[in-house]
């Protein structure tokens, strides 16, 4: 490879990456200047401040929403990852009557858009009244990922070297202390990876989150701040550091499991 | 290529696909889902009602996308009455607010109170009270005048309007009409203008000057406030009004309005609008206007108390004036509605508040914060020059020849959406305006049928 | 290959296309240096042939899965199915209306509109960031991932990271009058160029695409840099003997060595294509007009503020409907291409 192949290449690396970053530079800019600031476009605040976060903290009650939203998501990752561990273990190392029936139904779910189930979603679940709840929110939400997460974990299961499973076996063991003693451990990365992606998506989720939660007390980070948006347009300072309030938490978990990231996303995952 | 993935267990590429199938159809078998429409009755047999405000802790918790801060300081003025009540204000963007507070209102988190910028599907669906027997025991009848009230009248269907059951109350009147920057007219020789003719020859004046002439935002299709003026104005009052209600036989696709279509998008055209109109919302717009971009302004007095803080002494208001001099004034208005949920969880309390909104303490506060009080309006003065004299002033006018219009963007519950996309579609010059009046008049008729 | 088992299959797409594809070369050669020897020997394939024993207890470690798969997924989209027959405001009882519904989904221009901007969007989503991860994949090629690309690949992939609220309310802003796209369009001389982006009729919808490449690109560069790494050495060598220069080379060994991840690519970047909703719903509402129109948008508000029940259900299945088309025919080509 030629010394101007690689100076193209950096160079263009380098556009793209400008091309990323100026936006979310141009956003904490302007959330550092004083609210009420009227701004435009991306320059360096006369006089840094972080009131703006402060108003946008106090006025729109971001740490109620940014709780809610970690609820949601220690809500999700457990449960999605303890049932997707067990489905994907059956489709691994089990044979059953329908077994590529179910797993085909579980495909399909990888490709039905979302939008397609929400309007009875709700009122099915009006009906019952169970909207308006962080725990229908949850149980939704394992729902909608199971069928990534089965998928995920069969892959890991299938990964390992069928030893494994026998070794155990032999050694008279029933399936449920073979998965946990054995298997488990064994695919801990993998599903530290899904663990992670459950909960960014958990944290991302919009559309469900803007049709089953009514309160705005209880809606999570991103609605709230889809919510702040219509009313706040004026005070780009106190936006933008809600902005960044909503992001901050992903782009911390984001920057200290990137490898985890990049793996699990680059493995299919969708963006959810 | 062979594909890197081992999947096995599959044996044919096909049964997936079709093993789904069927387990679709099992699936479907087993959810056994009744025809559609089960949810609750709509609005129960009126119970009973008190107007006694209780005496131990309470909470009445209050939905709303009033930006203004009337219905807080209404709140508070409230709460310092009754110290035993705390009001929760709930605050939403309109944007969203319209968009969610069907859903909110049907849910178990109700509030106890709720605006509402329309009546939209709200009385159909049984989500909100009809407030008659509140109207009885308070005597609203007496204190607020007919024709205000009647704007939230609505027969249990809400599409015929204007008549029936009263579903919300008014808590301070709004009226739509013409913010001008003195600084800018003073600068082009500009008085506020007597009739239409002189008010588009400021607009060519401010054009030649190299200033905008008229700042307006369209991202939410706020085009129609200046189509729905324009239309008053030609046709007068009472027609646009029945279109408003939904009487039947009324129609948008007549002279007048297509004259006012017309002029939208020649104003357009001609430069008079901001070229970025479209991409502008509300609050953008109103900040370029305080800044000086803008001699006129077509808005709401929602945000007279803003333009006032951000231009104080500097801006005047006024309603587009009429053909002739001697023409009746006509407003785009009504008022800040407050509604009672049907799955309110205080609705005595509620209406109480609803009361507390016509005492001059609370006409005070209404105008004080740009809206016309519900009652009582005689109590309540402006200083002068100010912001909110000329809207005082103008609202007189407008209620003097009975020129107050509803909304048309209330008419039904999808009229709102079709001004904006196709305001947004006429200030583009990508609709003519038949087209757009053809466009409004079939969602009229859908909506009135 | 510990690192890479760690870090668990990197090719595993969820695409059911790739899957039903699987089957058919189970024991294939690792052409690609993709497949690792120890997955041909695993636990499944031989217990899949080792006797007809059924585990019935397997049913038991499927049910919670299963229960809330079919609660919230499968059971509401059976419902939208069921419903898409009927004329329903959210209240009233509801009646029948055949193919009402989906005469309706298929003439009105608003509708069909909204299913035609999905399809555009392809070309923002899937087109454009494959087309330029491509590139700047084969641009940086083979050099060993230094520091400098660690950092690079970090910065790429974080647009896919932060919330699509986050993403439009950033856009908006940008794409504003006083925004910095126009900001920077001054600085480089092109001040006729700049407008209010969102509200103009001809860009809003490109700019509202342009979001999409943009959330984008990194898993795409991330994907293909990925496979780029495990193309096998000597078959770059012996192009190079055959005298291949860069484009050649490119088209000859990269490209097919890629195959599966473009795979991936697509599928994954052509569903959120056809299932869009945050950005949109935050920047433009759908206008100018009906330009920016997307079927999640119009769903929600049939459905909830305008009281066509039925009317969203039907767009809500032929979106569906679409969406799967799609997927089987990106399936099908990646197939007759294998």
């Amino acid at each position: 490879m030629s010394r101007t192949d690689r100076l193209t290449g950096r160079a263009l690396l380098a556009v793209f990456c400008a091309g990323v970053l100026i936006p979310f530079a141009a956003l904490l800019m302007a959330a550092l200047n004083p609210p009420g600031t009227p701004l435009s476009g991306l320059s360096l605040p006369e006089h840094p401040t972080l009131a703006a976060f402060g108003r946008a903290w106090s006025t729109a009650g971001f740490g109620r929403l940014l709780a809610n939203s970690a609820m949601v998501g220690l809500g999700v990752v457990p449960l999605a990852l303890i049932c997707a561990t067990l489905a994907g273990y059956a489709f691994a190392t089990m044979r059953f009557r329908g077994r590529e029936v179910i797993f085909g139904l579980l495909l399909l779910g990888l490709t039905l858009p979302y939008e397609a189930a929400v309007v009875p979603l709700y009122y099915d679940l009006r009906s019952l009244g169970l909207t308006d709840t962080p725990v229908s929110l949850i149980l939704a939400l394992v729902g909608l990922y199971m069928p990534f997460g089965a998928f995920w974990m069969r892959q890991q299961f299938t990964a390992l070297p069928k030893e494994l499973l026998e070794a155990a076996s032999l050694d008279g063991a029933s399936s449920w202390t073979v998965l946990w003693k054995v298997l488990v451990p064994c695919v801990r990365p993998a599903l530290t990876t899904l663990g992670l992606l459950y909960f960014l998506w958990a944290w991302n989720q919009f559309l469900l989150t803007l049709i089953l939660i009514q309160t705005p007390a209880n809606r999570t980070a991103p609605a709230g701040l889809a919510f702040f948006v219509g009313a706040h347009t004026t005070d780009v300072p106190m936006l933008a550091a809600a902005t960044l309030i909503v992001i901050g938490p992903v782009v911390v978990v984001y920057l200290l499991f990137q490898r985890n990231f990049v793996a699990g996303m680059v493995s299919g995952a969708v963006k959810g | 290529m062979p594909s890197s993935t081992p999947t096995p267990g599959h044996r044919s590429p096909r049964r997936p696909a079709l093993a789904a199938c069927a387990a679709l159809l099992v699936a479907g078998l087993m959810s056994a889902c009744g025809t559609p429409g089960t949810a609750p009755a709509s609005s129960a047999a009126a119970p009973a009602v008190s107007t006694a405000v209780p005496n131990d802790k309470v909470t009445l918790s209050v939905l709303s996308s009033d930006t203004s801060e009337t219905t807080k300081a209404l709140s508070a003025a409230f709460e310092k009455k009754y110290p035993n009540v705390t009001v929760d204000f709930r605050f939403t963007g309109v944007d969203s607010y319209d968009t969610s507070l069907d859903l909110t209102l049907g849910s178990d988190s109700a509030p106890d109170l709720a605006l509402l910028n329309k009546l939209g599907n709200t009385a159909k669906a049984g989500l909100i009270r009809d407030l008659g027997p509140y109207v009885d025991a308070y005597g609203w009848d007496k204190t607020v005048s007919a024709s205000e009230l009647d704007q939230w009248r609505a027969d249990n269907q809400g599409k015929a309007l204007g008549v029936g059951k009263l579903w919300a109350a008014p808590a301070g009147f709004s009226l739509v009409g013409v913010y001008y920057n003195k600084d800018v007219a003073a600068k082009l020789g500009i008085e506020p203008p007597k009739t239409l003719a002189e008010f588009e020859q400021d607009l060519a004046k401010a054009k030649a000057a190299g200033e905008l002439p008229i700042q307006m935002p369209n991202m939410q299709g706020q085009s129609s406030y200046l189509f729905q003026a324009l239309t008053n104005t030609f046709q007068g009052p009472d027609k646009s009004t029945a279109w408003a209600f939904g009487s039947p036989g009324s129609t948008l696709e007549n002279d007048s309005a297509t004259r006012a279509a017309q002029k939208v998008a020649d104003w357009a055209k001609q430069g008079y609008l901001p070229s970025g109109a479209n991409g502008t919302d509300g609050a953008g717009a109103m900040s370029a206007f305080t800044k000086g971009q803008g001699l006129f302004m077509f808005d709401g007095n929602w945000d007279a108390t803003a333009v006032d803080k951000a231009l104080p002494g500097k801006a005047g208001f006024f309603t587009l004036p009429g053909e002739s001099a001697t023409a009746p004034s006509t407003g785009v208005g009504t008022s800040l509605a407050y509604a009672i949920p049907t799955k309110a969880k205080h609705p005595d309390l509620a209406a109480a508040f609803l009361d507390f909104m016509t005492t001059p303490e609370a006409a005070a506060i209404e105008f004080a914060s740009g809206y016309m009080p519900v009652a009582q309006a005689e109590s309540v003065k402006a200083p002068d020059n100010s912001i909110l004299a000329d809207y005082a002033a103008a609202w007189a006018g407008v209620a003097k020849s009975n020129g107050l219009v509803p909304y048309f963007n209330n008419s039904t519950p999808t009229m709102n959406d079709t001004l904006t996309s196709q305001g947004q579609q006429l200030v583009a010059g990508k609709t003519s305006p038949a087209d757009y009046l053809k466009a409004l008049q079939d969602d009229w008729q859908k909506g009135h049928k | 290959m510990t690192a890479a088992h760690q870090q668990a299959p990197r090719t595993a797409a969820p695409a059911p296309a790739r899957t039903q594809r699987a089957g058919a070369a189970p024991a294939a050669p690792p052409a690609g240096g993709l497949a690792t020897s120890h997955r041909q020997r695993s636990a499944t394939a031989s217990s899949g042939r080792s006797g007809p024993r059924r585990q019935r207890v397997a049913y038991l470690y499927l049910l919670p899965a299963l229960l809330l798969y079919t609660a919230f997924v499968i059971a509401p989209w059976l419902h939208t199915l069921e419903l898409s027959f009927y004329r329903w405001d959210g209240v009233t009882a509801g009646t029948w209306a055949g193919l009402d519904n989906y005469r309706q989904v298929l003439t009105d221009p608003q509708l069909m509109g909204s299913l035609w901007h999905a399809l555009g969007y392809i070309g923002f989503y899937t087109v454009l960031p494959i087309a330029a991860g491509l590139v700047l994949a084969a641009v940086i090629g083979r050099a060993r991932q230094g520091r400098n690309f660690a950092v690079a690949r970090t910065v790429l992939f974080l647009p896919q990271i932060v919330p699509l609220v986050a993403v439009g309310v950033i856009w908006r802003w940008m794409y504003a009058q006083d925004g910095t796209v126009n900001q920077l369009l001054d600085a480089v001389g092109l001040h006729s160029w700049t407008r209010a982006w969102l509200g103009d009729f001809t860009w809003a919808y490109v700019a509202v695409g342009l979001v999409g490449s943009w959330v984008m690109l990194g898993l795409c560069l991330v994907l293909f840099q990925a496979g780029i790494q495990k193309i096998d050495t000597s078959l770059y060598e012996a192009a190079r003997i055959d005298g291949a220069g860069p484009v050649r080379e490119f088209l000859s060994v990269t490209l097919p060595g890629l195959r599966a991840e473009i795979g991936v690519a697509v599928t994954v970047t052509v569903i959120s294509a056809l299932a869009s909703f945050d950005v949109v719903y935050v920047t433009t509402g759908g206008g100018p007009g009906d330009t920016t129109t997307v079927p999640g948008l119009l769903i929600y508000r049939l459905a909830f503020t305008g009281g066509e029940v039925g009317t969203a259900c039907a767009l809500a299945v032929v979106l569906s409907l679409l969406i799967s088309l799609v997927v089987l025919a990106i399936g099908r080509l990646t197939r007759e291409r294998a």
